[in-house]
């Protein structure tokens, strides 16, 4: 069962093809606007020697992430599901990473800036994306550093981009901290090959994990009356 | 040759098949009117999300309307250029995996393009080139010379807001329902056009340029100054008297842009083409000289994937087929001559 692979969902455009949870190629490159997400594709799958017929699923990274790279990935994975009448695997960016250290025995904890001194989270027991505790959670990162100090146990913090590089250096050694500045290909594959695929009007509704308002609705909230034009 | 056209530019997400740039077998609009409304005004975010979100049900709906399946498409067409851009990307998203899927030809026009073209594509008598294309929105307010295919020549433009943003700005201060032109266009109906002396900003200037940021500061002078003395306002006299002003403006210059280029066929386009008093008033004052005027349907003036099919379906023939990485670009440059022109604020 061949499965196309998409993640847009930060600073690396992503396109991979997959037998399982086996990477057959991979291609990525640092482009955070997707330009040439689509002749990525298109390259991957010729160099295979396969058609975009040939896959039996389509699956992205539906978040959370990059609002405009979520977009995008979604969009594009979505549509061609929709054309070739396949299933659509929407896999989680933290579910990915977690997977990363599966053999890790401690907790641990995935975060991602989500702007504006927030982070988006999940937690995991004992390593491994079945086995995720809490989450996934947008919250300010000071709170998300007080939940951090009531731990007893010490986890490991895997961040998705470096928004909170130095805050994590500053929290050694009470945390042990590791940095991925994109999703890896395996870890991505493994996610996809145990995630159901959507088809129908459950394929229609998918939509970006954004797991949060946008910047102008959380404004709005705040603001007794709102104008968005001058 | 069936082509989809895909609209995401600004808040309407819209799917259409056009068969050989003239019958429009469906155009599917989802407006997001209802989204923005609280907000009186469009949120490009938000605008962008219900894009993602609506996407694949309007291109199904496309196809169902067209009876149609994505293996009968020959092409995909999609505007790529002016417009927000985080609602551009989706739309060039969405059309590239088409194009992709059914390995058919990509071809991105520009918006602009698009609401030219309605006045070409489906029409059962011609409008030969050259023509005088007056296009006229919420982003932009221009006077075009239509040469041919994807050939065009920059006569005027504006200086500052354009027409729509005006009325749209307008109606925002009066506490309009979103959107604010087809609101001022009802109110003005009841009103009297003479009740306020608004300016008619370069209405004699020798050229063919426009300018509304002034004409919107003396509408909001008059609310203020009928606030500040307690005396009851006339909504309805106010929106006729700014409706006039834009209208003489509009009309003016494009009559006397089309006396110097010699030229006895107009087009109107865009969003405010649907304004019934600017159509008639442009129709009257074009009759009046011997000019024959041309104004697409409602559905194909307000932004929608029909246009941007039937001008994908000349400019594939004309330009070829566009590159798998095309990009979106909240503004570009317009046609084969590369004009450059004025956009709306929310377009810079």
């Amino acid at each position: 069962m061949l499965t196309l692979i998409l993640d847009t969902s930060g600073a690396y455009t992503t396109a991979l093809v997959a037998r399982g949870d086996e990477v057959l190629a991979a291609s990525s490159r640092r482009d955070r606007s997707s330009t040439h997400l689509h002749a990525q594709i298109r390259i991957l799958v010729e160099q295979l020697g396969l058609q975009l017929k040939d896959m039996s699923r389509i699956a992205v990274v539906a978040g959370p992430g990059s609002w405009t790279g979520l977009n995008i990935g979604v969009t594009s994975a979505k549509t061609l599901a929709q054309v070739l009448a396949l299933p659509l695997v929407p896999i989680s960016s933290l579910d990915v990473l977690a997977t990363l250290y599966d053999s890790h025995a401690g907790d641990i904890c995935v975060i991602l800036g989500a702007g504006r001194q927030r982070v988006y989270c999940a937690w995991y027991s004992h390593g491994g994306v079945g086995r995720r505790s809490e989450g996934p959670a947008v919250l300010p990162f000071a709170s998300w550093q007080e939940q951090i100090s009531q731990r007893t146990a010490i986890p490991l913090i895997v961040e998705y981009g470096s928004a909170y590089q130095e805050d994590l250096r500053a929290l050694e050694p009470a945390v042990q901290a590791r940095h991925q500045d994109r999703l890896s290909p395996e870890a991505m594959a493994a996610v996809a090959a145990r995630t159901r695929g959507l088809t129908g009007d459950d394929l229609l509704r998918v939509v970006p994990a954004y797991l949060q308002p946008s910047l102008f609705e959380r404004d709005a909230a705040t603001r007794p009356h709102a104008d968005s034009g001058n | 040759m069936l082509i989809l056209g895909i609209d995401t530019t600004c808040d309407d997400t819209s799917a259409a098949l056009v068969e050989d740039g003239h019958l429009i077998r469906s155009n599917v609009i989802s407006s997001q009117h209802l989204a923005h409304e609280r907000f009186g005004g469009i949120v490009p975010m938000l605008a962008a999300r219900e894009h993602t979100r609506n996407m694949g049900v309007i291109l199904e709906a496309a196809m169902h309307e067209a009876g149609a399946t994505f293996e009968d498409i020959d092409a995909v067409a999609v505007s790529n250029h002016q417009g927000l851009l985080l609602s551009l990307v989706v739309g060039v998203a969405a059309a590239k995996s088409v194009a992709l899927a059914c390995q058919v030809p990509l071809v991105g026009i520009h918006h602009l393009e698009g609401h030219i073209y309605s006045n070409i594509m489906g029409r059962q008598d011609s409008l030969p080139f050259p023509f005088i294309c007056l296009t006229v929105a919420g982003g932009h307010t221009l006077l075009l010379r239509i040469e041919g295919h994807g050939r065009y020549r920059l006569l005027g433009h504006t200086r500052d807001d354009a027409a729509g943003e005006a009325y749209d700005k307008i109606a925002r201060r009066l506490g309009l329902a979103y959107p604010g032109g087809p609101e001022i266009e009802k109110l003005a109906e009841s009103g009297d056009p003479g009740a306020f002396s608004f300016p008619r900003p370069m209405i004699g200037a020798d050229h063919f340029e426009f300018s509304f940021s002034g004409l919107k500061t003396a509408v909001v002078r008059a609310i203020e100054t009928h606030e500040a003395s307690g005396k009851p306002l006339s909504v309805e006299d106010l929106c006729a008297s700014f409706q006039q002003a834009v209208i003489d403006v509009l009309v003016a210059k494009t009559i006397r842009v089309a006396e110097s280029e010699k030229l006895s066929r107009i087009a109107l386009a865009g969003g405010v083409a649907n304004n019934g008093a600017l159509r008639a008033a442009l129709q009257g004052a074009a009759l009046e000289r011997g000019y024959r005027t041309y104004c697409p349907p409602p559905q194909l003036c307000i932004d929608n994937g029909a246009m941007v099919a039937g001008a994908g379906y000349f400019l594939l023939q004309e330009r070829g087929p566009s590159e798998l990485t095309i990009d979106a670009r909240a503004n570009a440059p317009l046609g084969a001559w590369g004009i450059t022109y004025r956009h709306s604020s929310k377009y810079r």
